[in-house]
């Protein structure tokens, strides 16, 4: 470029000189261009890195759901209780010849759901791959079958439109965490099962303040000071808004919207290693 | 020669275009339906005391659960407790009443097919159960079913895309959470009332549009809870609600693929939510009348099943 520029002014006069200017500004449009790329790297960046989980991890997570009055006479909106869940990573197990991470999720003490869980996370990216819902026997001469104990779905690491709602006290949507996932997703999802995600550097201070302050004070030193905002739209009308820091396990506070509300929240309260 | 070729080539052109024109989705009309066996009708138990039954009734449901767990150390007060807090001094409007309990059980429990005659060992004393005291207890064990935090799923204001996908999963059997079909609740008012049903059948019609989807009519039927009649009956009544949508495209498989618009306003004009509760693993999980307890519950609901 260079050089064709050099031989340009040679040639002198007003056609060299608008060409001069032609040159300049395409490389400014180039500059801008590599610009945008580092930045875009910049925020990649950030969820470049999955959280480290190891066997034996677990971590708590406290969610509530928004109540919208309308299902039940006489009930006024607003936030239902907090329910708690317990994340544990039970070990990795191959799914099509890719590990694993298999996190066994459960309801703890006040949380009226019966049933407890098992996610698979892709080990490279944390990708769903799969879930199982283990539930507990009915009486059968009392109640319908509800049929097997155990339930599985499997996603092949698709968005699946069914999963964006089921259990929606249950905080299992987490980002992808690759850059080439991040760059080819960006956007507003054009279908029900699309799914996208754009991820913004925040502070430290933006991040705590988003975070339950008991839990903060536990692990300060755990926290990095890379901490993100990642936006999570699923099907259009569902966004998911996770505040990371990459020193943690999971997203220390999220809420998940729809169209006219926040349907539900949800904060990192313990984490821990057995 | 000339005129054979020319004809030909008219004739194939008709031909072609014919072709084109008969396989462009335009004309094919679409239907899609589903159902599932099992949903069973009942009184919504209004809070009213103008319409019987009611559970807090002399001779109903609290009363009759009273005479029989009652004995000379114990007084059980359900009757009092639901005329207090599910009745008349709560001042409520003629439709408040169990409807989103009902519609919960009718989902995950068997309707009680016929009346029992339940006896406290201790105290000798027999209590007839009918039918509708059978329902109407397992309704109130219910009563806190509708909670987003022991919720299978709970969508507020639904699309046509999201309400016809949950429909092809669960009434129709496509990918059912629990491994087989079963019914959900639709609150099915759209507006400031409640009137939840147990969705067990759906029946959707459309035509392609190239320029914005799929348009059509989407009916759901529901069992229904509006005669008191019903409270006492083992049959199937039903309701049935038609909504018109437009823009919904679908996959090869037939899923929905982008929300669409529902048409038109007005409380019958679109679903206000779909929902279906957790299953309660005892009559306690989502008990709304505080003195109804499990262990007389499961005596006075237990079916023998063959």
């Amino acid at each position: 470029m260079i050089q064709r520029s050099q031989r340009n002014c040679l040639k002198g006069g007003n056609m060299g000189s608008r060409k001069r200017h032609t040159w300049t500004w395409h490389g400014l449009f180039l500059l801008m261009i590599c610009c945008f790329f580092i930045v875009q790297g910049e925020v990649a960046a950030a969820l470049d890195a999955p959280p480290a989980w190891s066997p034996g991890q677990w971590w708590v997570v406290e969610s509530q759901t928004y109540n919208t009055g309308k299902i039940r006479r006489g009930d006024t909106p607003g936030w239902d209780s907090k329910v708690g869940w317990r994340y544990q990573v039970e070990g990795t197990e191959d799914l099509e010849g890719e590990p694993y991470y298999v996190v066994v999720v459960t309801p703890l003490e006040g949380n009226k759901c019966a049933y407890t869980f098992r996610y698979w996370f892709r080990v490279s990216d944390r990708s769903v791959g799969r879930r199982e819902v283990r539930h507990p026997a009915r009486n059968p001469e009392v109640q319908k079958d509800i049929g097997p104990p155990v339930v599985a779905r499997s996603f092949n690491n698709k968005p699946n439109l069914l999963s964006n709602f089921e259990f929606p006290a249950l905080p299992v949507t987490i980002p992808v965490f690759s850059s080439r996932a991040h760059a080819s997703s960006a956007g507003t999802p054009r279908t029900l099962s699309q799914r996208t995600q754009a991820a913004t550097k925040i502070s430290t201070a933006d991040m705590k303040g988003k975070a339950d302050q008991a839990f903060m004070a536990k692990v300060g030193a755990r926290v990095t000071p890379d901490s993100s905002l990642v936006k999570i739209s699923q099907g259009a009308a569902v966004i998911e808004n996770q505040y990371w820091n990459a020193g943690l396990p999971w997203c220390v506070y999220g809420e998940q919207s729809n169209e006219t509300f926040t349907s539900r929240r949800y904060w990192l309260v313990d984490m821990g290693s057995n | 020669m000339k005129k054979s070729l020319l004809r030909t080539m008219i004739f194939g052109c008709l031909f072609v275009l014919t072709g084109l024109f008969l396989s462009a989705p335009t004309l094919a009309a679409r239907v899609d339906t589903g159902s599932v066996d099992g949903i069973w009708s009942s009184w919504y138990w209004d809070w009213v005391d103008d319409s019987d039954p009611s559970l807090f009734d002399d001779g109903d449901a609290m009363q009759r659960f009273d005479t029989l767990v009652s004995d000379s150390t114990y007084t059980s007060y359900a009757q009092w407790w639901e005329y207090q807090y599910h009745g008349p001094p709560e001042n409520p409007d003629k439709w408040w009443g169990h409807c989103h309990a009902w519609a919960g059980a009718a989902c995950w429990e068997r309707q009680p097919p016929k009346y029992k005659v339940v006896r406290n060992t201790a105290t000798g004393v027999k209590v007839k159960f009918r039918v509708r005291d059978r329902k109407g207890l397992m309704c109130e064990a219910y009563y806190n079913d509708a909670s987003g935090d022991v919720a299978d799923f709970m969508i507020s204001q639904p699309s046509p895309g999201v309400t016809w996908s949950w429909l092809r999963a669960e009434i129709k059997g496509n990918d059912p959470m629990w491994g087989k079909k079963r019914g959900f609740v639709g609150e099915l008012y759209y507006g400031d009332e409640v009137w939840n049903y147990p969705i067990y059948k759906y029946k959707v019609v459309c035509e392609w549009d190239p320029s914005s989807g799929y348009y059509g009519t989407m009916t759901l039927w529901g069992a229904g809870d509006g005669d008191p009649r019903y409270a006492q009956s083992t049959e199937l009544y039903s309701i049935k609600i038609t909504y018109q949508f437009w823009g919904v495209e679908l996959d090869n498989n037939g899923w929905p693929t982008t929300h669409g618009e529902w048409t038109g306003d007005g409380p019958q004009s679109r679903p206000d939510a779909i929902w279906r509760p957790q299953y309660p693993t005892t009559w306690e999980t989502y008990l709304g009348n505080p003195y109804l307890y499990n262990d007389a519950l499961n005596v006075i609901l237990f079916n023998k099943q063959k």
